[in-house]
């Protein structure tokens, strides 16, 4: 996994955040093994505490699950991978929105605007 | 800890002290070849004779700087390894200050005796022939058999050389007292050094001069030889012994408490 | 009970104080950045945890002992200039080592070495200088130490050593250990770093948690620096 941090807020809500995107884009598959904690504090060169909170946070999500002596997997619950899956779609779409209303679209505009947009770019 | 910093002290001396070692035993025995060439039968070609010269000559200097190559060395392996940048690792060995001074006033000692040694065996590669061989056998044989007639002699060779011991133990220990104050300062810390290893030589010379002139020596009338020996002696090894311990005590309270590594 | 602990830790050099009056503590199990621009006293910190100075006025503890002996069984230490003995070989530098601390783990040494392909005939004196600095940290690093000091690991190096350096450090260290980094660079270490003490002058400015900072202010811990040092 390519590793960048915003330069702002805590480094393990970041890793989070990117973990939680390879679990909703399937990079990350159901079941796959989750690299230790050791494993991804040097992968993303942070400290091996923040790489062990991200991971605590993931699994209190229920996002991952511990194995005893073998390690941590990702949930095999499409239930909660469709849920964050949504979760993120609906972050995206909030500053997408925020974005085009500071551009002063209303919500009918901004619908038309999309359709317009997807059948270009599928036009192309 | 001791025992392991004398190993490594001795190894990291070694690899410059014993090449310089067989360097000067090799031109001994080059000058030896060489003056009995010159001294053979025979017109020697002047090239020749001017190298042989170079090399008898080259074999005197020497044989007179070895003594003053290895206190060099020596000292400067003490300021190199615990006052400059190598300080950095050996003071943060955990090994005690004492063990530090021990070890490097231990070993330059026995590098100062082995120089003795190969000044000695230097002076008879040079001569070396048949006659020599006999008369130093002859000399060694009067000296033992000097030794086994009188007790005494043993008795007084034992007692120089453990005075020449006592006498290397203090000089390695001016040689670092000297160094530990000079080192403590900001800045000139080699010529530093050097005043303080004057200012001592001073105040050794005005406590050797104040001792010696104190004592009342009409005892020596009620003495045998022998006797009055055994004093001098002892009188010597406890100045000796006072001054090494001054110096000891400097060099330790510095390298503890004054250290000032760049 | 903490790793380390200054109570009203003083240092003065003639007339120009180095260390003024510093309190702090380091627990078990973190990474500390003492990050403060040059001449705030970092090294001087550094030199008094490793006895190689004496403190003026307040007390440095290790472990609640005194710097001497003991404590430098179980301090590692990385001074900022590069001083290992150059006649040795790395074979030989390993056997220095070994012999002298019991912590010292000889085959993860000689496994890192192997990594930079450094082979253990090679004498340190042939080796660049990039190369001489990480033999120093792979010794450093190699030993199960209880401390490890630091001073200015990244000064100077490329981004791929820099890299090179911190990866050394988060994979060696053990979790019960704590490490403390003293640098100017802070955008460089930053993301390793548990907690973060700023020293300026010879004084503590802020010392908190590097995830707090971030969380709270929304910046990162370089540009908070930044804020605080401003000139």
């Amino acid at each position: 996994m390519e590793w960048r941090f915003d330069a702002g807020g805590a480094i393990y809500a970041q890793m989070v955040e990117r973990i939680k995107e390879a679990i909703a884009s399937g990079a990350m598959a159901p079941g796959a093994r989750v690299p230790a904690v050791r494993e991804l504090a040097i992968d993303a060169g942070v400290n091996p505490n923040t790489a062990q909170r991200a991971l605590a946070e993931l699994e209190r999500e229920g996002l991952i699950y511990a194995v005893r002596t073998s390690g941590r997997f990702v949930t095999e619950d499409e239930g909660a991978i469709e849920t964050v899956r949504r979760e993120l779609a609906r972050g995206h779409a909030e500053s997408f929105i925020t974005a085009m209303a500071a551009l002063g679209y209303s919500g009918a505009e901004l619908e038309a605007f999309l359709k317009n947009y997807i059948r270009e770019k599928e036009e192309e | 800890m001791l025992g392991k910093l004398l190993k490594h002290e001795l190894r990291a001396t070694a690899h410059t002290m014993l090449p310089i070692f067989g360097v000067m035993l090799l031109v001994s025995a080059m000058a030896n070849v060489c003056a009995r060439l010159m001294n053979g039968p025979g017109n020697t070609p002047v090239v020749l004779s001017i190298i042989f010269t170079l090399v008898v000559i080259l074999f005197g200097v020497g044989l007179l700087a070895i003594g003053f190559v290895t206190v060099f060395i020596m000292v400067r392996r003490f300021r190199d390894n615990l006052l400059r940048d190598e300080g950095y690792i050996m003071h943060t060995l955990p090994v005690s200050v004492h063990a530090q001074i021990w070890s490097k006033v231990l070993v330059s000692s026995l590098w100062y005796a082995a120089s003795s040694v190969i000044m000695v065996l230097s002076v008879l590669l040079v001569s070396w022939d048949v006659d020599t061989i006999k008369e130093t056998g002859n000399v060694v044989g009067q000296i033992i058999r000097a030794m086994t007639r009188e007790d005494y002699v043993a008795e007084m060779i034992a007692e120089v050389l453990a005075l020449l011991v006592l006498g290397s133990l203090m000089t390695s220990l001016s040689f670092d007292a000297a160094l530990s104050i000079g080192h403590a300062f900001a800045k000139n810390k080699m010529a530093l050094s050097v005043l303080a290893f004057v200012g001592l030589l001073v105040l050794g010379e005005i406590f050797v001069y104040y001792t010696a002139s104190g004592i009342d020596y009409g005892f020596l009338e009620s003495v045998d030889f022998i006797e009055g020996w055994r004093i001098t002696c002892a009188g010597a090894a406890g100045m000796m012994l006072a001054m090494g311990g001054v110096c000891y005590g400097i060099t330790a309270y510095f390298l503890k408490r004054k250290l000032n590594l760049e | 009970m903490a790793v380390l602990t200054c109570r009203g830790l003083t240092k003065k050099f003639g007339s120009t104080v180095a260390l003024d009056g510093v309190d702090m503590t380091v627990e078990p199990g973190r990474i500390v950045g003492l990050l403060g621009p040059n001449g705030s006293g970092k090294t001087t910190l550094i030199k008094l945890a490793n006895g190689l100075l004496t403190p003026g006025a307040g007390e440095i503890l290790i472990d609640g002992k005194k710097p001497g002996v003991e404590t430098k069984k179980i301090v590692s230490y990385l001074p900022e200039r590069s001083c290992l003995p150059d006649w040795m070989t790395a074979g030989e530098l390993m056997g220095f080592y070994r012999d002298f601390y019991a912590d010292f783990d000889r085959d993860a040494a000689a496994g890192m070495l192997s990594r930079l392909s450094i082979e253990e005939k090679q004498k340190i004196k042939h080796m660049s200088k990039g190369t001489r600095e990480k033999v120093q940290l792979i010794m450093v690093m190699a030993r199960r130490a209880g401390l490890y000091l630091l001073d200015e690991p990244i000064g100077g190096v490329d981004p791929a050593a820099r890299d090179y350096i911190l990866n050394t450090i988060i994979s060696s260290y053990n979790p019960s250990a704590s490490v403390i980094i003293s640098t100017h660079l802070i955008a460089d270490v930053e993301k390793v770093l548990d907690d973060v003490i700023f020293i300026s002058c010879g004084k503590i400015m802020l010392a908190a948690p590097a995830e707090d900072i971030r969380e709270q202010r929304g910046k990162s811990v370089d540009e908070v620096f930044r804020e605080v040092f401003k000139c």
